[in-house]
This record gives structure tokens, sequence and C-alpha cells, in this order.
């Protein structure tokens, strides 16, 4: 994947007009900016108002066929074979051994396709078992712009920009919106609006014009982190490295503390390895006394090893560093005293921040 | 739903029968389901061969577990043997044959002709190969570990060792080392691949008829000897139905829970041993998934390359060859290069311009298998593709043509007196590996599959007709169904 070249995201144009200090980085090959001016304020916007988001780097897979139920039940560690059209479960997917090899929302499209956001890729190993299915495997991100609107105030942003807010947690609704065919969902922190390529700058334009009054801005790759870290959400590849190998044990689910996406009674693959007797690890968050970020460090309490910190960054809404961390259950009480790599630091619950509720505005006092 | 059996055995091979007797004996009811209308698998002669018949697979016994012959009373159910200790013969162009037989001091004086050295070097490497062997045993005839020091030494030797290099070691006379390269091209694995000397001592550590390293032939053939083995699974109370091919496994959750026949028949169980290939076991019998996504990745990727086949002949008089040696096995081995270079031809899918031939002369040593004046030649040929691009239908009159035409050079004439010939295309099999071969047994035998266990030649370290692997999979699954009970 270093080979490839960087492509550009849908909604490049736009995103290259706001990004006044020209920072970008790579996002599974695609050119993003990490922050359109200040990434702590961007992240408190999110917080407080409303942020736009360009997401469509996150790696989409769209699994078809006559089976595709079948594998789907098999490939993930929660039953999406029951999932009606349109909505979504999260789930990890584990390898033979039980070893986490990611974690993402399977949301049913239709009675025989899904799609799996995540963002982390894994298609070479999803294409090989879906092999066994006789199911077709298809990296889609490329074939949609998706952009992220996130903040108490988004709701009152789509309701302004003529689009209906009204949506539960992780489910998806396909609209005509003003001659365009987008999709909205609610996969993750906030709404997603799902466009075609050819229609992202007309969709980037509406929103930020119905964003004017809600004080709307861009938000860069940075802040978007900064915001999920605070909703204590792990994710795989930049808090914790998925197993690469077909049959190794680690991380197992017990050990990231991610037990609760997993049923123990369903049957998907790796569930031997999962059953297997393995310590229960707590996935807590920690707070820093300080604001420099200690990502994979070790957590120790009167010396002694209680667990590791997992992602970490420095946190503008509570200002300090934070770090999502999986600690042994007698460490993870909230508010313990604890010691990472040398600094001082407590427990705190997950999420540090809850992620604000959409205000959904009264159907009186909309802009339409 | 049929009634439910404690056990159900798919495939009546050697393998599938020797466990349904150890587990009937064990007191749990057992079925065995054999797709075909006869016993024995690749055993059986189902092989036309004008008005004659013959075997598919192997043409002799190498490696019968000695403990499965005792507990089941094999000699008492008719297992007889026509010849006990088939001789070594390295037939050649260059020179006079070598005869390799069990006397030492034959061999010797055999080999004295093409190298002094070697001669005297042979009884030796043969004594010191032998012991090391006989140490083997405990991890290919039980389930232990090697002791002392000496034997530990040479097993990490010999695991980085190719057999071309052993040979190449050990003698210097290229028709010596070439005659035994034929035993190196068992299983897919090439001579030079690092670790294929262990197949050496892997058939050094066998024993037939309480000869150590001998090659036997039962009377009346693989058949017979198939014959005792269904006797003694049936006198232990097993049953055994023909013509009941086996769709699918059924599974509740990961646990098997039975099987179900292509008519359409289910038998409920919860332990199911195949005598079948892993892979055919896993890929075809077993639901898609119940494998585990790596695990069945795995077994689709890794495909045998290289096998062997087999030419059966009927001949109107005896080869000239026979003559040498009545109760011998002929190999026509050229040079050890070839057979290294032949491999990686098969490998590549082509046929090798090298062919390594074993011949054995079968109504030589038991008459019951023609009629008077008419001879069986039976030929195995190493290494041939297993499935070359053109499709074995074409390649299979070549291989035939090649395959005369090196007889002939041995036994002029030959030709000439063939009444009737078959060709058996290599089977596909699971490829082997150095791993499989020193893996413990409840590695090979179990599979990812809850209740699901291998009883066949897959399970064995090499594949060959053994039953060890059936009586050690017996075993497990015993001490399982008892403790079950309890």
């Amino acid at each position: 994947m270093t080979n490839e070249l960087l492509r550009a995201t849908p909604f490049h144009a736009r995103a290259a007009e706001a990004n006044g200090l020209n920072a970008w980085e790579n996002r599974g090959g695609f050119t993003l900016a990490s922050s359109y001016g200040d990434a702590h304020s961007e992240a408190l916007a999110a917080r407080f108002g409303a942020v736009l988001g360009d997401v469509s780097w996150r790696p989409r897979t769209a699994i078809a066929g006559a089976r595709a139920e079948e594998f789907v039940s098999r490939l993930f560690t929660r039953n999406a074979s029951r999932l009606s059209s349109g909505a979504a479960l999260q789930a990890l997917w584990l390898n033979d051994a039980g070893g986490v090899r990611g974690a993402g929302v399977v949301v049913r499209m239709g009675r025989d396709s899904f799609l799996l956001a995540s963002p982390w890729e894994d298609l070479t190993w999803i294409t090989q078992a879906a092999a066994l299915y006789d199911v077709t495997v298809r990296d889609v991100t490329a074939d949609d712009g998706v952009l992220a609107l996130v903040g108490p105030a988004s709701a009152q942003v789509l309701r302004a920009a003529g689009l209906d807010p009204k949506l539960e947690p992780l489910s998806l609704r396909k609209s005509f919106w003003r001659g365009l065919d987008v999709t909205l969902s609610r996969l993750g922190d906030g709404y997603e609006l799902w466009c075609k390529p050819d229609d992202a700058l007309i969709v980037w334009d509406r929103i930020v014009a119905a964003g004017r009054s809600f004080a709307l801005c861009p938000a860069g790759q940075k802040a978007l982190d900064i915001f999920d870290l605070e909703g204590g959400t792990p994710c795989a590849g930049r808090d914790y490295a998925p197993a690469r190998e077909g049959f190794a044990s680690e991380p197992s689910p017990q050990s990231l503390g991610l037990s609760g996406l997993v049923d123990r009674e369903h049957t998907f693959n790796g569930r031997a390895g999962y059953l297997a007797d393995r310590p229960e690890m707590v996935l807590a968050g920690i707070l820093l006394d300080s604001e420099t970020p200690a990502p994979n460090g070790e957590l120790t309490r009167a010396s002694r090893p209680v667990g590791r910190s997992l992602g970490s960054l420095y946190s503008p809404a509570l200002r300090r560093a934070i770090a999502l961390a999986v600690l042994a259950a007698d460490a993870a009480a909230p508010g313990t005293e604890l010691m990472l790599d040398g600094g001082a630091c407590r427990t705190a619950a997950l999420p540090f921040l809850p992620v604000p509720a959409p205000i959904l505005p009264s159907d009186g006092d909309s802009a339409q | 739903m049929s009634e439910p059996r404690d056990v159900i055995v798919i495939g009546a091979s050697p393998g599938g029968l020797v466990a349904a007797a150890y587990l009937a004996l064990a007191g749990a009811s057992v079925t065995v389901l054999e797709a075909e209308a006869a016993h024995g698998g690749a055993c059986a002669s189902r092989l036309p061969l004008g008005d004659l018949t013959a075997p598919s697979g192997s043409h002799t016994l190498c490696a019968l577990d000695p403990r499965v012959v005792k507990d089941l009373m094999l000699v008492r159910r008719g297992l007889r043997f026509a010849a006990r200790d088939l001789a070594l013969v390295g037939l050649r162009t260059d020179g006079k044959p070598l005869l390799l037989g069990r006397d030492a001091h034959a061999a010797a004086r055999s080999i004295a002709p093409c190298s002094a050295r070697d001669a005297e070097r042979f009884r030796g490497f043969r004594r010191d190969h032998f012991a090391f062997a006989r140490a083997m045993r405990a991890l290919w005839w039980e389930s232990g570990a090697l002791s002392g020091a000496a034997q530990r030494d040479e097993l990490r030797r010999l695991i980085v060792t190719s057999a071309a290099a052993m040979l190449d070691a050990a003698f210097e006379s290229e028709a010596l080392k070439a005659t035994f390269a034929f035993d190196a091209l068992q299983d897919g694995i090439s001579p030079a691949d690092a670790g294929s000397s262990l197949l050496f001592a892997w058939r050094a550590a066998q024993e037939m008829c309480g000869l150590q390293g001998a090659v036997a032939i039962p009377r009346g053939g693989l058949a017979a000897f198939v014959e005792a083995l269904v006797a003694a699974a049936q006198a232990a109370g097993a049953e055994i139905r023909t013509g009941a091919r086996v769709a699918r496994l059924l599974l509740a959750r990961d646990a098997v829970s039975g099987v179900a026949l292509v008519s359409g028949e289910e038998i409920a169980t919860r332990v199911v041993l195949s005598s079948l290939s892993r892979r055919r076991t896993l890929l075809e019998l077993a639901p898609a998934g119940a494998t585990g996504f790596a695990a069945a990745a795995r077994l689709r990727r890794h495909t045998a390359e290289v096998g062997e086949g087999k030419l059966v002949l009927a001949l109107s008089s005896a080869p000239g060859f026979a003559a040498l040696q009545p109760a011998g096995r002929f190999v026509i081995v050229e040079r050890l290069e070839g057979c290294v270079a032949a491999h990686a031809e098969a490998r590549a899918g082509r046929l090798p311009g090298e062919l390594a031939l074993e011949a054995i002369v079968p109504t030589s040593v038991d008459k019951t298998l023609a009629p008077v004046g008419t001879h069986l030649l039976s030929v195995l040929i190493r290494p041939l593709p297993v499935s070359p691009p053109e499709g074995w239908t074409e390649l299979s009159q070549l291989v035939g043509k090649r395959v005369l035409a090196l007889l002939e050079r041995h036994a002029p004439g030959l030709s000439a007196s063939v009444t009737a010939m078959n060709f058996v295309e290599p089977r596909d099999c699971d490829p082997q590996t150095v791993e499989h071969m020193l893996a413990g047994w409840s590695d090979r035998i179990a599979t990812p599959i809850d209740g699901l266990y291998l009883c066949g030649e897959a399970a064995e370290p090499v594949s060959a007709i053994s039953g060890r692997a059936a009586r050690i999979a017996a075993a497990i699954v015993a001490a399982r169904l008892k403790g079950e009970a309890r």
C-alpha cells in the first residue's frame, strides 16, 4: 500500500480551499487535512457546536452473494444475520485462534448484501474466508464520498439543509435530497452523509451553507481522533495492533476489554479460542496529570504492573492528556491512582465525555 | 433419522476398518460407511486388467502395525504373506544389477564391482541407520519422546539433511545411490528437500513379519488383507455398509452431530472418524467455515503437486528380471540427480524427463492371483504431476509408452508379451511436509471440529497402509466415549 500513489477524496477540492495551513496527512492511502487551522479548537467545536469532517477514507467493504448471510454470521462475533435491512451492529472479527483481527460496524444493505465499515482494512482475510462461501467481497471505499457531521448542533444543520435528522443510532437510510441520491447514517460518533463522488462538492457546499448559522466548521483528522478517543472506543491500528497471522491468539477480545462485543452463544470463527480461559481485562480511561500523551505505556500501582495504555492524545475539553487502557479488574475502579511511564495518572470511567446527543429540533422551528 | 451410533467411520479402507474394529472391541456401536460397492478403498481389486483385476493403490505392505496384527488376530482371520521380505534390486543399464537383500555379505558382494569402498561401508551404514530408526519408533509407533542424547543429535541432523545429501555422504557409487533414491520420492517430497532423509528413517523404523525394514506381499494380494480386516471388524461387532456415500457432516455449533448420506439418510453420532484425506474431510464434507478460516485457506492453498502413478500389466511370460530374484522389488532409477530434477519438473506440472520405477511381479510369489501362464507386473511410477495442465487422459498414454520403453530396456521382449495394461493416475492427497512427519499423533489425528478425527493414511507420519493412526485414533475416541459415559 505504501507504494501506491496517494488518492484524493471526492471532497479534496473543498478541503484544499479550506486548508489554509496546508497540513495534510495520509489515511488509508488518501490525502486528508490533518487540521484546517487549530486541531484543538476543532475538537472543541465538535463537542459544543458542529463540525464537518471528511471520512471518505474509512475502509468500507461490501459483502454480497447468495450465502452472504451465512458467511457474515460466521465471520463476526455477533449475529449480524438477524439484522433487518438498514440496521447495523458493532462487532469484532477474529482469526482461528481467537485473536482480534478488527472491529467495525456491520450494516445490512439488503437480503444478500452487507457492508462492513471499520477504520481498519482487512480485505485479504475477509476475501479468503468468503471464498469458502462463494461470496464476493469488494472494497467500496472509493465508491462514495462520506462526510461526518459531529456535534450537538449536527441535527439542526441537517434540518437546515433539508434532510430529516430523525434516525436511530446504528442505522442507515437512503434518501433523495434535492436532486441527489444520498444516504444518511449514524454508524459512528455523529451523522454520516454518503454521496456519489461526482455529487461530493455540491453536498459539501450545501452542508456548509446550511451550517453557517450554526458556526459549522470543517474539522481535520486530528480533531476527529480526539473526539473519538474522548468517546472511549478503541480502534484497531490506532489504539492496538490487531492479529495479522491466521493462528495468533493475541490480542484476544478479553485482553483488550472488548468482550462486550462478543456474543458467547453465537457461533463465529475463533469461538473455541475465545472461550478458552483467559484473564479478563477491563477497558478503562486514564486521565494523565500531564499534557503529554503516553501511548503504549506500562501502568503500575505500587510498582506492580496492572495493565498498559493503548492510544493516548491531548484532550482540549479535559485540558489534559488522556489514554485508553486495559487494566486488571482490581485496578480499574474509577479514581484509582496509578503510574503511567513514571507519571501520575488516575483511572476514569468510559467514555471520558459522552458523545453529545444531537439536539433534535422540534418540527415547528425547522429552517425549511 | 436412522438409529444413532456411538461412532461413524467414513471409508472402509484399512485405516477405517482397523479403527472400527478397535472401537467395536471397546464396546462402542460402530458403523463404517463405504461409498463404493467393495471394501478396501485403494486396496480393493477394482482395476480391470483383461480378465483379471488389480488394486489401484500400493502393491506392497511395508508399514503394517504389528500390534494391529496381534490385537485384531489377523493371522487367525486369514492374513498370510506370499513374500515376507522383498529384496531391493537395482536394475542397471550400465552394469550388473545390485541385489540388496537382507544378507549383508551378499549385498556387499553385489556392490563391490561398483565401488569397493561402498561395499565395505554398506553394512555399517545399515546397522547405524537401523539402530537410529528403532529409536524413532518412540515417536512413530507411539506418542513418546526420543530418548538418548546421541539419537536426538542424529534427529536434529536429519531434520535439516536432504535424502540426496545423506546418500551422497554415505556412498560414492552412483548406482547404489540411485537404487535407494526411489524410496525418497515418497509423498511428493523432493529428495533435495531438507528433512527428506527422514523418509529413509521412517521406512527403516517399520517392521513387517518381525523383520525390520521389510517389504511384504500378502497372499491373495491386498484385497485378501482387507478381507481379514473386514472379518476382524465384523467379529468385533462393527456394522459395515457399502454403497453408502457420505454427503456431508452435520454439526451442532462446532461439534459433530451426525452424517448425511447422498441417499438423504441421516445418522446421528457424536464422533466421526474419517479415513479420507484431511483436505477432503474438512473442505468437502464439513460445512464451510467450521474448519476455521485460516485453516481452510491453508488447506485450499496447499495442494499436493507431485504424486505417484501406477501401471499394471498382464503378461503372457514373466519379465526377464524376475529370474534375478523371485521375491524382489526391482527399482529402475538412472541417477540420483535425475530424481531431483524430475521432482522439480513434476512440481511444475510437466512430465519428468527421467522417471523412477519400482516393479514387482506378484505372480512369481503368489500363484493364486492369475491363471497359469499369465503374469502380473505392477509398476509404481514416481514422480508425476498430480494435475498437469493438459489433463491426465492425454498424458496417461504417454506415460504408459515411456514406462514400457524403460521396462523393455531391462527386460527385452516385455512389450510383446503384454496382454492387458491399465494406468492409475496420481491421487490427490494431502501434501506432506517434514513437520507433519514429526508432529504428535494427536495433532495428525485431531481436526478443528470437535468429534471429528482422521484415521487413514492422512494421519500417518508418511502416507502408507499401516493401521497405526487408526489404532491410536480409536484409543483417543474410546477414552473420550468412556469419559462421556461417566
